[in-house]
């Protein structure tokens, strides 16, 4: 009985193996059929990339918060009531730095942003730091700037517009701006390292 | 796009967490799969675990060789938890050299461990796509189609979701195939062969920034090259295992 039993299991073992040589000999018999089509294909996919899509990367025409892209206009009014623009600083290496006086990583991180404005603004960087001031208030704001001793220009989005169009759902945003005004890279959340600065700051200045 | 979860007071970032829970699921299928190659699947375990532990640490290593002036004056910042202050392609290729080298030492067949990992790899890359749908990036080219979606200021192709549903149908194929008794290694490079194709395919729809020389670009050309090795695998393992001489070898 047992006997009988092993010798069904081989059986029922050795049909199985027998259907998947028919699949495998199957596969024998057109493997350069199939593979040469797959690479045809993949050629041909390849030639029409080339030749009819359009390249990737060149998005610079929308002006929207994401990596590649031109970066959204801002026109706020400063901490001493002067109107900056973005646009007055193409040509320079920007970092947009969205905060709070009530967030906790974006006052871990305002020192870092400080020295490294203090060690590349020389060399054509500049930090526009945008107070999300519709949810912040304006006298926390000037403590703030003066416990920490900020030198570069403060924002004021009293209108929440800036936080709008950089679709900010998180603070600290922070978005770094090309010479061209193209967005490099953004970074959400905080707080950012120093070494962060300074690694993505030294390379936009080629340095 | 959702880049943040706002959880009460925290703000989760999405694309990070699922790729965690990509890797949990990578982890849970490698344990299905790994009994039929007949794995130990705590082995295959650890051998994951700690291949990805070296590979963040490596990642970090490579950023640090790479821009070590940003280190100098902030010797802290080495164990930051900034991910942008990682190397990624460095983490995973260093991910796969210590994941090999564990799995040599082990003396577990390579051919069997991958493809044991074949399906977990595809489901992972899924939501590797998912993440990417998530933070807005690998985003397509602008086309007014049906299922066009409004991205970036004008309407594209749902590149994420193309590439999200195209390995999730990749992975349902290969947990099929794998049930099968194919020459060891044959899974792995059936499983290469198909991201390789879905890369050579959807790169065409990209409309973010890819790496490129001249009008070349590298992601596909680097699939194109992968689509021919694994192609030219594929057949080499089925004639090596001899496979009309199998039934013969059982019953004698």
């Amino acid at each position: 009985m047992t006997s009988l039993l092993s010798v069904q299991a081989k059986t029922v073992d050795i049909s199985s193996i027998q259907i998947n040589n028919r699949l495998m000999n199957h596969f024998k018999q057109r493997p350069t059929l199939i593979s040469s089509s797959i690479i045809t294909f993949a050629i041909i996919w390849i030639g029409l990339t080339l030749f009819v899509f359009p390249s990737p990367g060149d998005q610079s025409i929308y002006a929207v918060p994401q990596q590649g892209f031109l970066a959204p206009e801002i026109s706020l009014s400063s901490l001493e009531g002067e109107i900056v623009n973005l646009s007055d600083f193409r040509g320079q290496v920007v970092l947009i730095n969205i905060w709070a006086s009530w967030c906790t990583p974006c006052k871990t991180e305002m020192p870092a942003i400080q020295n490294m404005y203090d060690k590349y603004r020389d060399d054509g960087f500049v930090v526009l730091a945008v107070n999300a001031t519709n949810s912040d208030n304006i006298n926390n704001v000037t403590n703030f700037v003066e416990n920490q001793n900020l030198t570069f220009p403060i924002l004021l989005d009293t209108e929440g517009f800036v936080s709008q169009k950089y679709q900010v759902q998180a603070l600290p945003s922070s978005f770094f701006i090309t010479q061209d005004g193209i967005i490099n890279e953004v970074v959400i959340g905080g707080p950012m390292a120093e070494a962060l600065l300074e690694s993505r700051i030294s390379s936009l200045l080629g340095r | 796009m959702f880049p943040i979860l706002n959880v009460g007071p925290l703000a989760i970032q999405a694309p990070g967490l699922i790729i965690l829970v990509g890797l949990w699921v990578w982890f849970m299928v490698n344990d299905r799969f790994a009994e039929k190659f007949m794995i130990n699947s705590e082995v295959l375990s650890n051998n994951f675990f700690y291949s990805l532990l070296l590979g963040l640490v490596g990642a970090r290593i490579a950023f640090i060789i790479q821009t070590p002036r940003a280190f100098l004056d902030n010797p802290i910042a080495i164990i930051s938890p900034n991910l942008a202050l990682f190397d990624f392609m460095s983490g995973i290729l260093i991910t796969i050299l210590v994941f090999l080298i564990l799995t040599q030492r082990k003396k577990i067949s390579m051919k069997d461990t991958l493809d044991a990992i074949t399906p977990g790899l595809l489901m992972f890359l899924a939501f590797v796509a998912l993440s990417f749908f998530a933070s807005g990036s690998l985003y397509g080219l602008p086309g007014k189609l049906p299922w066009s979606i409004y991205l970036w200021g004008t309407d594209r192709h749902p590149l994420q979701l193309y590439y999200l549903v195209l390995f999730l149908l990749g992975g349902v194929f290969i947990i099929q195939e794998i049930k099968k008794d194919y020459p060891q290694g044959t899974i792995f490079f059936l499983g290469l062969t198909i991201i390789s194709l879905i890369t050579v395919f959807l790169e065409a729809f990209r409309g973010s920034p890819s790496a490129m020389i001249g009008t070349v670009r590298i992601p596909q050309f680097v699939a194109f090259i992968l689509l021919i090795i694994s192609i030219r695998n594929i057949k080499v393992d089925k004639t090596a295992t001899n496979v009309d001489s199998y039934p013969e070898n059982i019953s004698s």
